[in-house]
């Protein structure tokens, strides 16, 4: 296992974790809200629909 | 269409049908998008049609239905990062939110910066994300299902976390929190 797979590893581990630790502990803010965080004005949306068209782009027309 | 308990629109605000037409075309688009190969000239045309599309729904289906002003916005989103920063209550983060978005900060900061090291360095054993990515997209299922997944969060920035159809006369007032007050009354379910 090469090193960029071990720290993909840990930092998709480290995502998993705590997505299940927020989902139980209410008083946290879980991911649901913080997609919405960015969801609450234009200025906001606009940032995210504008980070979704381009990853999406990228992945589908740039990458392999 | 109004839940029978809360008297609220639903999120999507389509009948039956033409939500199932909706379904069952971007179920063919996305079954489609994975015999593409990304160099082909219907890939690109395809992705940057559904980029237009989402953009322009956003925009017709958003109208007045913002939760907040863009300026209320970036001052509780300056002020949230702070707290994240610091750790400790400021404005209307208390100190367990503050250690949340500070937690959510530091992911999303490590992830990004482990995958610009990564591209930056060129080699085969530090893979980039989107290279992660290509290893599933080279396959025509994965790209198919990748493409569903994009999709659906798409469609959820361009109209989810809306204010309710119903709400939609009276415009947010610049500055004002009064999503937030309507975010209590409409609850749960509005989401």
């Amino acid at each position: 296992m090469s090193m960029g797979a071990v720290v993909w590893s840990v930092i998709g581990g480290a995502w998993a974790l705590w997505i299940a630790v927020t989902a139980v502990v209410r008083p946290l803010p879980n991911l649901a809200s913080v997609v919405r965080a960015f969801l609450g004005s234009w200025a906001g949306r606009a940032l995210a629909l504008a980070a979704w068209g381009g990853a999406g782009w990228h992945l589908f027309c740039q990458r392999p | 269409m109004r839940s029978e308990h809360t008297g609220r629109l639903a999120w999507w605000g389509l009948w039956p049908l033409p939500r199932l037409v909706a379904v069952l075309v971007a179920a063919g688009l996305c079954a489609w998008e994975g015999t593409l190969p990304r160099t082909a000239a219907g890939a690109r045309w395809s992705v940057g049609a559904t980029i237009a599309a989402v953009l322009i729904i956003a925009a017709l289906g958003g109208r007045n239905r913002q939760r907040q002003a863009s300026s209320a916005w970036v001052r509780h989103g300056a002020e949230a990062l702070s707290a994240a920063l610091s750790g400790r209550p400021v404005g209307r983060a208390t100190r367990t939110t503050a250690l949340g978005a500070a937690v959510w900060v530091a992911l999303i900061a490590s992830t990004i910066g482990w995958d610009l090291y990564s591209f930056a360095l060129q080699l085969h054993a530090l893979p980039t994300l989107s290279r992660l990515f290509g290893d599933v997209t080279r396959h025509e299922w994965g790209r198919g299902v990748v493409f569903a997944g994009w999709l659906l969060l798409g469609g959820y920035l361009a109209l989810g976390w809306r204010r309710p159809l119903w709400d939609a006369q009276v415009p947010v007032r610049r500055g004002s929190g009064r999503a937030a007050g309507r975010r209590s009354d409409a609850g749960e379910g509005s989401r």
